[in-house]
């Protein structure tokens, strides 16, 4: 049997969708996914929290082998709180695939801005991010 | 004289089967999680601002990154300043994000400008507008 070579990736994936969640199921006898709890804020009774987090990802556009890294970063100082790392190996570039990373609970140190940066073979190819805020208590 | 309009009675269409949706990706490919940070609960952290970063895309729906620009940072005082350096455009903010955003704005703005003048482009413009051609398409 003839061994599938491993080639880098040289084209530039498109990021079509990047939303965050509670959960994602797939349906074993269609394939289609499922996103359970979108969410793009977090409120928190006191900081520093810790929050667990979904993240979907839908990329196209891709052909051959990529080294995904997902970084989970707090904006206002640039810091990566976490990341997320893998192996992408795409044959069509007109199809997409799907992704999916199960963050433990993430760090929340202080109200503010957080993103999940995608990076492809050490490219930058798209983001979203979440907003923490302080709830107030009643 | 008013012409009766026959209606014809048709019969029941035969019914429709719907196809099923499915997906070309069938599975979710995973990707391992590995926590990188401690003590990240202080808040007097210092910011971290990378050397340079290799951008693939421009924040805007009708352009398509297809050769990565690469982007370098500097921090003066409380501002980041990141410069896109085969176009020397530049963006600011607070964080490297910001500046980020704002760099790759300059980089479409100067996108549709250079499209809408290259007839009158002087050589340094030509040139900047021929690197962008090749790096970046209109979708």
């Amino acid at each position: 049997m003839a061994e599938e070579r491993s080639v880098r990736g040289e084209l530039i994936p498109f990021l079509v969708a990047a939303l965050v969640c509670d959960a994602a199921v797939s349906d074993p006898s269609t394939g289609k996914k499922n996103l359970i709890g979108i969410f793009d804020r977090v409120n928190v009774r006191k900081f520093p929290g810790k929050r667990a987090m979904s993240l979907y990802l839908k990329v196209t556009d891709a052909e051959g082998d990529y080294n995904i890294e997902v970084r989970y970063v707090q904006m206002s100082s640039g810091k990566v709180l976490a990341q997320a790392q893998g192996k992408l190996h795409a044959t069509n570039r007109r199809a997409s695939v799907d992704l999916l990373i199960e963050f433990p609970p993430l760090p929340i140190p202080v109200e503010g801005r957080y993103e999940f940066q995608l990076w492809a073979n050490s490219v930058f190819l798209g983001t979203t991010s979440i907003d923490a805020v302080e709830q107030r208590q009643s | 004289m008013a012409t009766a309009t026959k209606i014809k009675q048709m019969g029941q269409p035969p019914a429709i089967q719907s196809p099923e949706a499915v997906t070309s990706d069938e599975e979710f490919r995973k990707l391992l999680v590995t926590p990188v940070s401690r003590g990240y609960g202080k808040t007097d952290q210092p910011v971290t601002v990378p050397h340079q970063a290799l951008l693939g895309f421009v924040r805007d729906g009708r352009l398509r990154v297809y050769s990565p620009i690469r982007v370098k940072f500097t921090q003066e005082g409380q501002h980041i300043i990141a410069e896109a350096v085969e176009f020397n455009e530049f963006g600011f903010g607070e964080n490297v994000s910001e500046a980020l955003t704002d760099v790759q704005h300059a980089i479409v703005e100067l996108y549709f400008t250079l499209e809408k003048e290259q007839e009158r482009l002087g050589g340094d413009l030509q040139n900047v507008w021929g690197k962008l051609q090749k790096m970046i398409h209109v979708r």
